[in-house]
């Protein structure tokens, strides 16, 4: 709307009325406004929604959200996390006050999943109730102080290891 | 113990004479009181020298490593190289919130001295109001964050820098978004002072221009450097995410274009008076709301390393400056009458006004999106964010309409186009856009949104080639100059306008290349053993094994992969996986090979005796991004170069012959 500001000199329209000039812009200004309108209102809708929930909700109204978009924050329960790096999967539980919620998860995890900082889950509620997430983040705290208590991280210290076993070509030999 | 006590006592002293500079200004300027006038430009000075005194201080306490102040140990470690040290000034809250006042104090310093007998009666005003910009950070320095705070028992080591941002990128990233964000202040302060003085012609809006597009041309900057850090460090191989903190940047550059398109109606015809006054007064509300949105953590982002209670002070703020800026826009609206109406479709100002529409419209889906969270979490009790999907859905067709603008706009006549003149500036371009469609659908692109794209930026192409066909010809056929010497000189002796080109050429570039790494990018996921490879169309990558390196910072496996193009081998790419000893940090940086037509991209995401795991994209046209970035900057540094730079001597004597 604020676009019209400018065309119509304020007060001096009230004298002259919509010459058909105006009524042209005017005209024109509707329609892209509109279409505007159509574009905000047609990509607001319900599946690029998703909803920012606790462990505790996603597990107990795991059917009213089903088939929504979720995001989940909560930390691994310790041992839960099972990988088959074969498939790229990988599945945990995420640890609620009360609860705790089933995840699953197919692609390239993310750094320092292991080390206790709270995980970001972002998918979908499949029927059984388990979080399948297209998305997997590590809240990573900005303070180190955390991260130095946790010591080294194993499963980069894993891959860090095996490489230097075959390592054949290092440039610093 | 003297320097924290100096930044201290500093900070505090600049707050209390910015209250004072703002005071005097204003008064003096409603009085009419020269006195009050230099009392209040002295103190905006003496402000500018407490402010760099305290960021001295804390700039000094960073390299000496001194632990008792608390930002100190927070901030830097013993390991912690000179460079890094000193970006750490910028590297948290307090700092970075000092770096903004140090920022606007340095350009209050300049515009006073620019304005020493300009702009008498709009500087007052324009004082004032970049003093209660300052006078607002500094009380949160003062009350809030204070920079200097000391700990009781200083540690014997600091906490260190996150290694993810100790990258040359994310160091010089934001200190060139703030020279952005802070340099709209001055365009805004001015337009504060025109309003409050009445003197509204042309004047606050030719005196900024030089500002307008500095901080332009940072934001974009700081913008595209932002996505080409995001693209190498954070590993997911894109460079825009519609997250909150970028679009906290994009929002005021957004309107900062508009603006920068709509003045040149109020300068040539005098038209759209309120719509750029109301422009500037978005964009300044936006770069503030912007860095309220970094720096409170409000929606949590993975930027927003910084959460602090200070939000409701922004807030206040926001609404106080929208509040006077829009009393006073209401109270001059009748010295803000158009001087012209709007006479064609067909003519350069309607163009420009769709363009500013396009603009704002965008603004307004982003801040919506941005925002929406928040709001929903108010009204409903549940967040809610709209995603990526939204923002793409909505901007997307607009941005394709603004491509087409960018070409056909400069085409267009002033008043009206004829006919004539329509077909003589319209035919060429469309003739090759429409070329350049038929080229991409006969080599099957048919994704609607990118091919759009794409022909349209070609058409932006083929109406700057023209201008600047036209206008070379032209020289050499009257000047006697060889067709470079020409290039030099129409560029040269129409910079705003052959500037404006180059930027939109650069747009174009930039456009392609998101219109083709979004639509046309490939992703797989896979696994494996040594010399297995992963085919991808042409493309083919095969896994030669693992190697260890290490430096004095950190450990790191990398995963050797060679990569063959039709069976040929082309290179090789190394992702890796490093860690750091302090803090024991691991990151997975990318392994890019980067190309004209594709970037390959591969992360490595995990490794055990018998195999590897892989996520692989082949990214098209994806440095066309950055090269289009880089057009665009020459452009507006073209621009904003002074009007005599680069002319040859020769034409100084006789500059009326030139026309």
């Amino acid at each position: 709307m604020a676009g019209r500001v400018g065309l119509i000199p304020s007060g001096k329209m009230m004298e002259t009325g919509m010459t058909p000039r105006r009524a042209k812009f005017f005209i024109a200004g509707l329609v892209v406004l509109s279409a505007f309108l159509y574009l905000a209102v047609s990509g607001f809708r319900s599946e690029n929604f998703v909803y920012f929930i606790t462990v505790d909700e996603a597990a107990t109204k795991a059917a009213s959200f089903g088939g929504k978009g979720v995001r989940v924050q909560g930390k691994v329960v310790p041992k839960t996390l099972v990988r088959n790096p074969q498939a790229m999967q990988l599945a945990f539980h995420l640890q609620g006050e009360m609860k705790t919620l089933a995840v699953s998860y197919r692609g390239v995890p993310p750094d320092l999943l292991e080390n206790g900082f709270p995980v970001i889950a972002e998918g979908r509620l499949d029927e059984k109730g388990t979080l399948v997430a297209k998305n997997l983040m590590v809240a990573c705290p900005s303070k180190f102080e955390e991260m130095k208590d946790k010591g080294v991280p194993k499963e980069h210290q894993k891959i860090v290891d095996q490489a230097a076993k075959e390592n054949k070509v290092s440039p610093h030999q | 113990m003297l320097l924290i006590e100096l930044g201290n006592y500093s900070i505090t002293a600049a707050f209390v004479l910015a209250i004072f500079s703002a005071a005097a200004s204003v008064w003096g300027g409603l009085r009419r009181r020269a006195d009050l006038i230099l009392a209040g430009r002295n103190a905006a000075l003496a402000v500018f020298g407490l402010v760099t005194a305290a960021s001295a201080a804390l700039i000094w306490l960073l390299m000496a490593r001194d632990y008792r102040v608390e930002y100190v140990a927070s901030h830097v470690d013993n390991a912690l190289n000179a460079f890094y040290r000193f970006s750490a000034f910028w590297g948290g809250q307090e700092g970075s919130l000092l770096l903004w006042v140090l920022l606007l104090c340095v350009f209050a310093a300049v515009v006073i001295r620019q304005n020493r007998t300009r702009n008498a009666p709009l500087m007052p005003y324009a004082t004032a109001t970049l003093m209660v910009t300052a006078l607002f950070f500094l009380t949160i320095l003062t009350f809030i964050t204070p920079p200097f705070k000391t700990l009781p028992v200083p540690p014997p080591d600091g906490k260190g820098l996150n290694p993810l941002l100790q990258d040359w990128g994310m160091v010089i990233h934001p200190p060139i978004l703030y020279l952005g964000f802070v340099g709209f202040a001055v365009p805004f302060a001015f337009c504060i002072g025109a309003l409050a003085s009445g003197k509204l012609d042309t004047d606050w809006i030719t005196s900024t221009r030089r500002w307008t597009l500095f901080s332009w041309f940072f934001l974009g900057i700081g913008i595209l450097l932002g996505g080409a850090w995001a693209y190498k460090e954070l590993g997911w191989g894109g460079y825009w995410a519609w997250d909150p903190v970028e679009n906290a940047s994009l929002m005021p550059f957004l309107t900062g274009t508009a603006f920068l398109h709509s003045v040149m109606i109020q300068e040539k015809r005098g038209m759209l008076k309120v719509w750029n006054v109301s422009l500037i007064i978005m964009t300044y509300a936006l770069t503030i709301f912007g860095t309220f949105l970094t720096r409170s953590g409000i929606i949590s982002s993975v930027h927003a390393f910084a959460d602090s209670s200070f939000g409701w002070a922004f807030l206040a703020y926001l609404a106080l400056a929208l509040v006077v800026a829009f009393g006073l826009v209401i109270w001059r609206l009748p010295l803000l009458r158009s001087e012209h109406e709007m006479e064609s479709f067909f003519s350069r100002e309607a163009s420009f006004l769709l363009n500013n529409v396009v603009l704002v419209g965008m603004t307004f889906a982003v801040f919506w999106g941005t925002i929406f969270p928040v709001v929903s979490e108010a009204v409903k009790g549940i967040k809610v964010t709209v995603g990526p999907p939204f923002f793409n859905q909505v901007n997307v067709p607009i941005a394709i309409l603004l491509i087409f603008l960018a070409g056909a706009s400069p085409l267009l006549a002033w008043r009206m186009t004829s006919a004539r003149q329509f077909q003589k500036s319209f035919v060429y371009p469309s003739v090759v856009a429409v070329g350049g469609l038929a080229v991409l659908l006969l080599f099957g692109v048919t994704h609607l949104y990118a091919v759009l794209a794409i022909a349209l930026s070609i058409f932006v192409v083929g109406a700057i080639w023209l201008e600047y066909y036209r206008g070379v010809c032209s020289r050499v056929r009257h000047q006697g100059e060889n067709a470079l010497e020409a290039l030099w000189e129409l560029t040269m002796r129409n910079k705003r306008r052959f500037g404006g080109y180059i930027v939109h050429l650069g747009m174009a570039v930039l456009f392609i290349g998101v219109a083709a790494s979004s639509a046309y990018q490939q992703v797989g996921e896979v696994r494996l053993r040594p010399g297995e490879s992963f085919a991808m169309n042409s493309l083919r990558l095969r896994f030669e094994g693992l190697r260890e390196d290490r430096t004095s910072q950190y450990n790191s496996a990398f995963a050797r992969l060679a990569v063959f193009e039709d069976g040929r081998k082309i290179g090789e790419v190394e992702p890796e996986k490093r860690v750091y000893f302090t803090p024991p940090q691991p990151t997975t940086e990318a392994g890019i090979r980067r190309g004209f037509k594709n970037d390959i991209y591969a992360v490595f995401a995990e490794a055990d005796e018998d195999g590897a795991t892989f996520r692989f994209m082949v990214n098209p046209l994806i440095n066309w991004v950055w090269a289009g970035g880089i057009i665009f900057g020459l452009g507006a540094v073209v621009c904003f170069l002074p009007e005599r730079w680069g002319r040859r001597r020769s034409s100084y004597a006789a500059p009326a012959l030139a026309e």
